[in-house]
């Protein structure tokens, strides 16, 4: 995987979030929980995922599909920041 | 409504007898009696495809000498599909072997699962229990070696397209999915060269629960630690323990049971399933620690599964479970015992007694439209990453 820094981490899962959120900007934060709050859905999450492993050439192991990473928007931010440690 | 065994009709009671693991005297007396009256063979075939237990039916039969009362037509399916599921699970045995030579060499542990097992080692004969697919159950830590060491032998994730006999691999968004919807990876196939097995099948289990609305928890990488080396016909391979070899069993037959997908699908309350407990149990009586499960079930907070199976297969073949073990498990309230739908919001209520459920198809016709959502849903979603 490609190293990135804090920022520009949060900045690229932001904008896939958004991509896969049903409800696109609005109230979108790192707090956000992405199925109450965005929207997202076993389908939508799916797509999040092949999305951020296409765009930033990591794999999502079957171990690390659980809510401890995939809760809300800075669940995913950390779970990406140490992906490319 | 039937609510006892004696009250079924002469065929289904026969179908019952006959797919035991052992006869006792009294049993062998049963079936003759049966047989000495004139049957309608057609439900018992079909009983017997449906449930999986013509082959056992057969076997026992055969060996009693009493072939000359099975309808000559019928007597001629018994036969091809015994020697055809005698072949089958022999091919199926071989690609067991290959795979645990490999992950054995690579210091991987996984579990060989319910049929396999089973069918090498427990029933009587082995075409008598016939299977599908190879189960096994594995920890998602060893995903990737897994899967690498099943792509070494051919295998690939995908679906099979039975008008061009061609396997069509998976999205990666279709496996992820697949392993967040269910329990289990996507399943792997292989194209074999053999008229009796021409696909292999491999289901990849990481989890003997079920996922949506399911309140217990069962530590996959405990089972695996815990489990046993065994023979498969003359390979080395693993399985789970003796009580969690039973637990997986009762696990595996109530979420069938009460899960819409399977009962949509008529795949939910198959007699197999119940003979794979009562077998089981009849021949490892002595090595099975009763205590030790009941203790797992109460750790677990999840004793109502094992009884709920337990239950019913005391009720369909007399007192296997001990009635001290059924005490222990009991739970105060057993209503879900008639219940269905557990992976809904709320389960539904069955019209029907246990025994019409088993043997009507037509049990599908009643499901509850809330129920039927829940199973429309998961497939609308499936469809949606396709």
């Amino acid at each position: 995987m490609q190293t990135f820094d804090m920022n520009l981490i949060k900045e690229r899962v932001l904008d896939l979030v958004r991509k896969n959120s049903m409800a696109g900007s609005e109230g979108l934060c790192e707090n956000s929980l992405l199925k109450e709050d965005l929207g997202i859905d076993s389908v939508r999450l799916v797509d999040l995922i092949v999305d951020l492993e296409s765009e930033l050439g990591f794999e999502v192991e079957g171990t690390a599909l659980n809510p401890e990473n995939f809760r809300t928007v800075s669940c995913v931010i950390n779970y990406v920041a140490k992906k490319a440690v | 409504m039937p609510l006892t065994v004696n009250e079924l009709t002469k065929e289904r009671q026969l179908v019952l007898l006959c797919s035991r693991g052992v006869l006792k005297d009294e049993h062998i007396e049963d079936i003759k009696e049966i047989l000495s009256d004139r049957l309608d063979w057609k439900e018992i075939l079909y009983q017997g495809i449906t449930h999986r237990t013509l082959n056992m039916m057969y076997y026992h039969l055969d060996r009693l000498g009493l072939t000359h009362k099975i309808e000559e037509e019928v007597l001629k399916a018994m036969k091809s599909q015994s020697k055809a599921y005698a072949v089958r699970n022999k091919v199926y045995f071989g690609e067991i072997k290959k795979i645990f030579e490999i992950l054995n060499s690579k210091g991987v542990r996984a579990a060989i699962l319910k049929g396999n097992f089973l069918s090498a080692n427990v029933y009587p004969s082995i075409e008598t229990r016939t299977f599908n697919d190879i189960d096994l159950l594995m920890d998602l830590k060893d995903e990737k070696v897994i899967c690498q060491t099943l792509e070494e032998l051919g295998y690939v994730q995908g679906q099979y397209n039975e008008v061009t006999k061609e396997i069509i691999p998976v999205t990666r968004k279709q496996k992820m999915f697949h392993l967040m919807s269910t329990g289990e990876l996507q399943v792997f196939l292989k194209k074999m060269d053999n008229p009796f097995a021409p696909l292999a099948e491999v289901d990849l289990n990481y989890n003997i629960l079920w996922k949506g609305h399911c309140p217990y928890r069962i530590d996959t990488a405990g089972l695996l630690e815990r489990a046993v080396e065994a023979d498969l016909d003359g390979g080395k391979i693993y399985t789970l323990n003796y009580e969690d070899f039973l637990i997986q069993l009762a696990f595996h037959l109530y979420k069938e049971a009460v899960n819409l997908l399977w009962i949509s699908d008529l795949r939910d309350l198959k007699i197999y399933k119940f003979v794979d407990v009562a077998i089981f149990v009849e021949k490892f009586t002595d090595q099975i620690d009763w205590d030790k499960l009941v203790k797992f079930s109460i750790d677990n907070d999840c004793s109502k599964i094992p009884y709920y199976t337990f239950y019913y297969v005391n009720l369909m073949y007399g007192d296997v479970i001990p009635q001290a073990v059924m005490k222990a498990l009991e739970p105060d309230n057993k209503d879900y015992l008639d219940e269905y739908g557990i992976d809904g919001e709320k389960p539904s209520k069955w019209k029907f007694d246990f025994f019409t459920r088993l043997f009507e198809t037509s049990r599908v016709l009643e499901l509850s439209d809330d129920a039927m959502l829940t199973k429309n849903k998961f497939i609308e979603k499936k469809n949606k990453v396709m």
